[in-house]
């Protein structure tokens, strides 16, 4: 119901006949959605905000886009949506974490060990290492990993959502691979029992 | 130089983790229906857009746009119809051809008998009417997958004409039981009985939605936990209930993984590169892309 009252800001009259004719912005904001969507469950998710939690939050950011579809310049959809994203990412952790007073990784913190050579670390389980590193990593270094490495993102396009220099990204992006592979090293050692 | 080789093997390791790690986050994809949830909420309607536009047209503008109309609710219905199902199956494309033919079959005899005035080409069908009542009664009900693609079709025809042609001559429901359309085939008869059906369909097809969510997800924990054989019997049922269910994409992708998972490295090295064929970008692509990659190097650690 939001969204219907969204809509009809945004568009003069609800009448038959301009619900028949094009609207722009509904047209814009749907191509932004097809494109983006995706992008923007993704890095919600791996900024931290756990399903089922990551739907609502990729709602949240649409909906902020659907506020301010005529503001957004064209071209520049991505670093709105990941500027919007980011905000609604944090809003979502602050409120998870309001919920629960034990943070979630600690769970599984205790059973992740690195398997041996023969059997490779089974996705669910990579994928909770993944959540933790992230989880453990500065914002501004997660965020340009997620972007590089994950949604392999060239990096102009990184400085440009990231508002940094290039050399400022490629730096940060270097912070954040080493601190990948310290935390694989790290559960390794756990796995030897060093 | 046992601690050299201890060496290079956790290095090894090291990067294979990494290379793990990576890759667990590219199969970590929305839940399917999640963009159409989002746009239900958003007030946009991305599929159902044409046949909505055109039956607002028909209602402005008369009958001269009805071949126009028509042909977008077809093709609207056309498109939805083969939007769910992506993958091309054998099983699939007689059904998808069936639920075609019967749309054309109600909308190329409807040309003429709408351009006429109706009262000479509608006479006859008085007759005719008893007995298209009596036909298509039992075919509805047993292939959902049908009545729910024509439906778009009657849709329209059923709202527009009341205001231009009297339908003093056919008590029934279904003014324009056409007698060229009506006699030809049945399953143009059984897409116009399901004018009187349609306000379930809605309800039916968001139903069976749910259950096929239910089964795919099922498919997917069960591959999480490792069951890979649990997960071919799940994606086996799913394909047999829906065989163009609207996650036949993500089906095919489970039963790549699933394959590989349960070492019949062939059967899913040959899904997979057909899939490759199919859906040669986008995530799935990569997630079945790093599959195969598995697949071919199963022992990636063994190199010295």
């Amino acid at each position: 119901m939001a969204a219907t009252s969204e809509i009809a800001r945004t568009s003069p009259g609800t009448n038959v006949i301009s619900r028949v004719k094009a609207r722009p912005a509904d047209e814009v904001l749907r191509a932004i959605v097809d494109e983006h969507y995706e992008f923007v469950w993704r890095s919600l998710r791996r900024l931290g905000v756990r399903p089922p939690d990551t739907d609502d939050a990729a709602q949240q950011v649409f909906i902020i886009v659907a506020r301010k579809v005529e503001s957004i310049e064209p071209g520049k959809e991505r670093q709105f949506l990941f500027g919007t994203l980011m905000r609604v990412a944090a809003n979502a952790r602050r409120a998870r974490a309001k919920l629960r007073e034990v943070p979630e990784d600690e769970a599984s913190d205790g059973p992740i060990v690195l398997p041996t050579v023969e059997a490779r670390l089974d996705r669910a389980q990579a994928r909770a290492v993944l959540d933790e590193i992230l989880a453990n990593m500065a914002d501004e270094l997660r965020v340009v990993f997620i972007l590089h490495v994950l949604e392999e993102l060239p990096l102009a396009e990184i400085a440009t959502i990231v508002e940094a220099p290039p050399t400022t990204v490629v730096s940060r992006l270097r912070r954040a691979r080493e601190e990948l592979d310290a935390a694989i090293t790290r559960l390794q050692a756990r796995k030897q029992g060093v | 130089m046992a601690d050299l080789d201890h060496e290079a093997l956790l290095r090894v390791q090291r990067e294979q983790a990494i290379r793990d790690v990576i890759e667990s986050s590219r199969d970590d994809v929305p839940p399917p229906h999640g963009k159409e949830r989002l746009f239900a909420k958003l007030a946009l309607e991305p599929a159902s857009s044409a046949s909505h536009r055109s039956a607002l047209w028909r209602l402005r503008e008369g009958a001269s746009v009805y071949l126009v109309g028509l042909a977008l609710v077809v093709g609207g219905s056309i498109a939805l119809l083969s939007s769910r199902a992506e993958e091309p199956r054998l099983g699939a494309s007689p059904a998808n051809a069936e639920a075609f033919a019967a749309a054309e079959a109600t909308a190329i005899p409807e040309a003429p008998a709408s351009a006429e005035t109706p009262s000479s080409a509608e006479t006859p069908s008085s007759a005719e009417a008893p007995t298209g009542a009596g036909v298509p009664a039992p075919a509805t009900p047993t292939d959902p997958d049908v009545s729910r693609s024509v439906m778009a079709a009657p849709e329209p025809r059923s709202m527009g004409r009341s205001p231009s042609e009297p339908s003093v001559i056919v008590p029934t429901e279904r003014p324009h039981s056409n007698p060229v359309a009506a006699p030809s085939t049945p399953s143009s008869t059984a897409g116009l009985a399901t004018d009187a059906a349609r306000p379930n369909a809605p309800a039916e097809s968001a139903s069976t939605l749910g259950r096929e969510v239910a089964r795919v997800t099922a498919a997917r924990s069960a591959l999480s936990t490792g069951d890979a054989a649990r997960t071919l019997e799940l994606l086996d049922t799913y394909e047999s209930e829906f065989p163009r269910g609207t996650f036949s994409v993500e089906v095919s992708v489970l039963r790549v993984e699933a394959l590989a998972r349960a070492g019949r490295m062939e059967e899913a090295r040959r899904l997979g590169e057909r899939f490759l064929r199919e859906h040669p970008t986008g995530l799935f692509a990569r997630r079945v892309a790093s599959t195969l990659g598995a697949v071919n190097n199963p022992e990636p650690a063994s190199v010295p």
